[in-house]
């Protein structure tokens, strides 16, 4: 096989894993902050964060390209741009994959029993404590299905990545993206054996996710 | 013991009482049993005593909502 396209996949594993990871870490307390409180303005926020969804992704490709671009607010503050680099690709896909995580983390807290939380309180448990005994044991396959599905999400994202990356071979072209170079120079043969790859590690991803989701379902039926 | 508190949300009431060995709360839907009791073990925001401003981790009160089936799982 090509080995550009070991490079791509590569390349695109890398920023899925690292995308995934911050989603992990300001999803979770952003679901559960959407979860369980209400402030004023919080349809507006939660429009914002779920505007990727419907939003082409070229459009969200080109603002975070002014964004992360030479001359946009972002480099003046770090003095660098993260724009064509891969940074900037886990930046977008961040972003990208956010309405995903977000989703999947706040089904799993709202399908907490809210009496479990403040039983355990008042059983002598400090909010902190609570968290690690009663909320983790509870979501986390919840939380993992959806920090996957953002994960998969992010290897199959094209339009984004291709704005902001730039498809530089070996530097920021994801494996999307380089399937369709592949095509648009008819190399047919090369370009079946990558989309193949991408299918089956897509469908092993998802699968994963929905295990995840029926075992988290199982579990709650056993304490509701 | 003697008991009083006051509450603001979700609903207004205000509720003073003497609690004499087992103290059953009667009233009708919605007038605020739970959301009293729940003030009681500090899950609300609430002020009165006893135990006012503790959280509820550190007061001597237990809680066994209605809708939990009451044998451990």
């Amino acid at each position: 096989m090509d080995p550009l396209f070991w490079t791509a996949l590569q390349l695109s594993l890398k920023v899925s894993l690292w995308a995934s990871g911050f989603l992990l870490l300001l999803g979770v307390p952003l679901a559960w902050l959407l979860a369980f409180r209400s402030f004023p303005g919080k349809p507006l926020l939660e429009a914002v964060f779920l505007l990727p969804l419907v939003l082409p992704p070229t459009v969200l490709g080109f603002y975070l390209l002014l964004f992360l671009g030479p001359e946009g607010p972002w480099s003046r503050i770090l003095g660098v741009s993260w724009a064509f680099r891969l940074e900037g690709l886990v930046f977008a896909s961040v972003l990208f994959s956010l309405p995903f995580a977000l989703t999947a983390y706040r089904e799993a807290f709202l399908a907490l029993d809210r009496n479990l939380l403040e039983v355990a309180r008042t059983l002598g448990v400090s909010p902190f404590r609570v968290w690690a005994r009663v909320v983790l044991p509870l979501t986390w396959p919840g939380l993992l299905s959806g920090t996957l599905l953002a994960f998969a999400h992010t290897l199959g994202e094209f339009g984004v990545v291709l704005m902001v990356g730039g498809s530089i071979p070996g530097k920021t072209q994801m494996v999307s993206i380089y399937l369709y170079d592949l095509v648009q120079a008819l190399r047919f043969r090369e370009a079946a054996e990558a989309a193949s790859v991408l299918l089956v590690l897509s469908l092993l991803l998802l699968a994963l996710a929905r295990v995840l989701e029926a075992k988290g379902r199982s579990w709650k039926s056993t304490t509701a | 013991m003697e008991v009083h508190y006051r509450i603001r949300a979700p609903i207004r009431l205000e509720a003073r009482f003497q609690l004499r060995g087992f103290t059953v709360l009667l009233g009708e839907s919605g007038v605020g049993k739970t959301t009293l009791l729940k003030a009681l073990a500090g899950l609300l925001p609430a002020e009165g005593e006893p135990f006012g401003g503790l959280p509820p981790e550190r007061r001597p009160i237990g809680y066994l909502p209605k809708t939990w089936p009451s044998s451990p799982i």
